[in-house]
This record gives C-alpha cells, structure tokens and sequence, in this order.
C-alpha cells in the first residue's frame, strides 16, 4: 500500500507539467487519488482474505451484528489507510514543493472525512467482490465511480486549505464532504447485511 | 397483437413529436436551431434518471420481497437507463460542441456526474456478470444499485447547488423559437417514455423466456 502511495505519487509529479508543479490544486489532488488507490488496496483483502482462508462462515456465526462486522472491517482499513498517510504526505510536500501549511484541525478532519468516504464505500463493495475471480479490478471499478465526487471535493478542499485558510469557501466544501459521508455511510450500513449473507 | 398496437402508438407519438419540435418551431437564427436540441436531448436525460429510479425502486423490493420479478425489472430498467443515458451523453455532447463550442466541460458538476451515473451502471452489470448466479448474485446486485442510485439525486442538485455550471438548471431560461416549450418539450418527453417503456416491457419479456428457460433445465 505505501509503496503504491508512493509510486503513484511519484509518477505523477513526473508526468505534470513543471509548470504546474507547484499548484496546490494538483498536489492535493496527487494526494488524494495515491489516497484512493492505496485505501482500494486496504479495503480489497478486508474480505478477500476472509475468503480465501475460509473463515468468513464462523465470523458470520459470531454473535454480533452484521453491521458491527461491517464497523470493525471500516476501522481496520481506517488504521491503514491513516498510517500510510503518516509517510506519504510529508513525501509528497516534499517532492511536489507543497507547503502543508494551513489550519491543523480543518486539514485533519478533510483527511479524516474523505477517508472515512473512501473505506466505507471500499469496504461494501469489498464484500460484494469476495466472491469473484477478478476482484482487483472489479472493485476498482465499482468503487472509483462513486469515490469521484468525494475526490474531488477532497482535492478542492484540501487545496483552499493549504492556499487560503479556513475560508468560508472551505467550511462549505468541507460540509459538503461530511454530508457525502453521512449518506454513503447510512446507506452502506443498511445494504450490508444483504451484501454479506450466504 | 398486443405489441403491434403498442408500437403503432409509439411510432404516431414520435411521428408526432418530431413533427412538433421540427416543423411547429420556426428558428429564426442559428442559435434558436441549435436550441431545438432541446427536444432530444431533455427528454432523454429525463427518462434515464426515470429509469435509474425505476431500477432502483424495484431493487429495494427484491431486497424486501425478495420475488425474482423484482430483479427482472430492476435488471430491464437499469438496461434501458444505460441505453438512454448513452444517447444522453451522445446528444449533450453533440449539443455542448454546437452551442458551448466545446464537446466536453470538465468544471461542470452536471456534466461529471451524469458521465460518472452512466459508468456506475455499467459496473452494475459488470459486477452481475461476475457473480455466480443465484439469490447471492441478486442481493449484491441490488445493494449496488441502491448504492448507486444516490448519484442520481445529486445529478439533478448539481446544477441548482453550484451556481458556477455552465449547464443550465432548467430549460426556462433557453432561447427557443416559438412555440416553444408548450407543447412540444411535454410531447416529447412523453414520446420517449413511451419508446423507453417499449424496450423496458420487451426486454422484460425477454428475461422472463430466459428465466423459464434456465429453471426448467
């Protein structure tokens, strides 16, 4: 996952323009699309793995709801995903020139808020691919889809952030992504049962 | 007998339609031709979202009900919303080249949206397709849809809440030639339904013969 990050935070600043280099809006949004391809790979083995050790009966059988499975396997991913940032983000400012400046807890809860997006959506349709031979791809292309509006309002916001501060501009975006959150996330922990049940 | 009726009264509704939108609305410039898209590509986009819906109401009754029925229909739906959305996106390009100049606007959120409804449905089937089938199959494929049925609320807010979208909110504020959009936009959106429950009621004949045919083996 943190190689991933890496790579493709990497070979984006290679491809772009060195005259965009340094623009805010594309190193936040380098950052966030590193974000979703690694949190793609966090949520994939979440029940990949279940799958493939054949343990997901007895998980099934423990006497917890399935939402709270559903909960448990976010938070994981959630952790991952947070301690890839840990090293990517410093790397990337660095390579990008990016100034991470900017008011601490609006950036933290951007972060926390367009991660939550990325793990409750990669988790469901983790769920829903576990059965499947190609699962890599298809979750790719299940999830990405529906990621794109949280992407980019993660992006714009992150970018206002670094740029201009807690700008009202900022607030709204940041709303935005929370709402985003709350209806994906109330969605998802209503479908899930349905998605797990043999 | 049935069906030759029902394509018969498709067939005069478009006829008419057509006729309303071409012959019954005079341009008197370029613009106001251009304008005459409207016709095509309005109706259109509102029976995709239609049938999206109509996919999506009928997988939350597979989900509550769980009557193979309920696929069936949510499955032809979900067909005919890609269709449409197909010549939502053919028409609304060709429409933003003409009048916009440009085939594609990347700031606008309607724009982006649509597209991103447009692919979420063809992952509906992607993933149907890679799901053994059975009631497992069924229930995955209705979550997704639920899931992403939640684009299409924000495909017809997108505009109303960015203000900065070059695609308008609504048509009212088009130049159109007289007589405008009464009653030609209302006949037109009728006449695409029609076309667009034509298809859903066969291909929905179709899964059923399929389904027979697959249980009785």
């Amino acid at each position: 996952m943190f190689v991933l990050a890496l790579v493709l935070v990497t070979v984006f600043g290679l491809v772009a323009d060195p005259a965009v280099r340094r623009s805010a809006h594309l190193a936040a949004g380098v950052l966030w699309l590193a974000f979703a391809f690694a949190g793609l790979l966090a949520v994939e083995r979440a029940f990949a793995s279940e799958k493939e050790d054949r343990t997901l009966p007895g998980l099934l059988a423990a006497p917890v709801q399935r939402q709270t499975i559903f909960a448990a396997k976010c938070l994981t991913s959630f952790a991952l995903l947070l301690a890839v940032q840990v090293f990517t983000v410093p790397i990337a400012s660095l390579l990008f020139e990016y100034s991470l400046s900017g008011p601490v807890l609006p950036l933290l809860a951007v972060l926390i808020l367009g991660d939550a997006a990325l793990v409750i959506l990669g988790t469901l349709a983790s769920a829903m691919v576990a059965p499947t031979r190609a699962r890599g791809p298809l979750l790719t292309a299940l999830v990405l889809p529906l990621l794109i509006p949280a992407v980019l309002v993660g992006t714009a916001c992150t970018a206002e952030l670094t740029s201009f501060g807690w700008t009202p501009r900022a607030e709204h975006l940041l709303l935005v992504l929370a709402a985003f959150d709350t209806v994906f996330a109330a969605a998802a922990y209503l479908v899930f049962p349905y998605v797990i049940e043999s | 007998m049935r069906w030759t009726l029902a394509i018969t009264a498709c067939a005069g509704l478009v006829a008419l339609a057509v006729y309303v939108a071409v012959w019954g609305s005079p341009a008197a410039d370029d613009r106001q031709a251009t304008a005459r898209m409207l016709y095509l590509h309005v109706p259109v986009a509102v029976n995709t979202l239609l049938a999206f819906t109509l996919a999506a109401a009928a997988s939350l009754l597979f989900l509550w009900r769980k009557r193979d029925a309920a696929d069936r229909l949510a499955r032809a739906a979900a067909g005919v919303g890609l269709l449409l959305g197909t010549l939502m996106l053919a028409t609304g390009m060709t429409w933003a080249r003409l009048a916009w100049g440009h085939w594609w606007d990347f700031k606008s959120p309607r724009l982006l949206l649509s597209l991103v409804l447009w692919i979420l449905f063809i992952a509906y089937f992607v993933l149907r397709a890679a799901l053994p089938a059975g009631l497992r199959q069924k229930k995955v494929a209705a979550a997704y849809c639920l899931i992403a049925f939640l684009d299409v609320p924000l495909v017809y807010l997108s505009t109303r809440l960015v203000t900065s979208d070059i695609h308008g909110p609504s048509v009212a504020a088009l130049d159109v030639a007289p007589p405008a959009l009464w009653p030609a936009l209302p006949l037109s959106v009728a006449a695409a339904t029609a076309v667009g429950g034509l298809i859903l009621a066969a291909s929905l004949r179709r899964l059923r013969r399929s389904d027979l045919r697959s249980s009785a083996d």
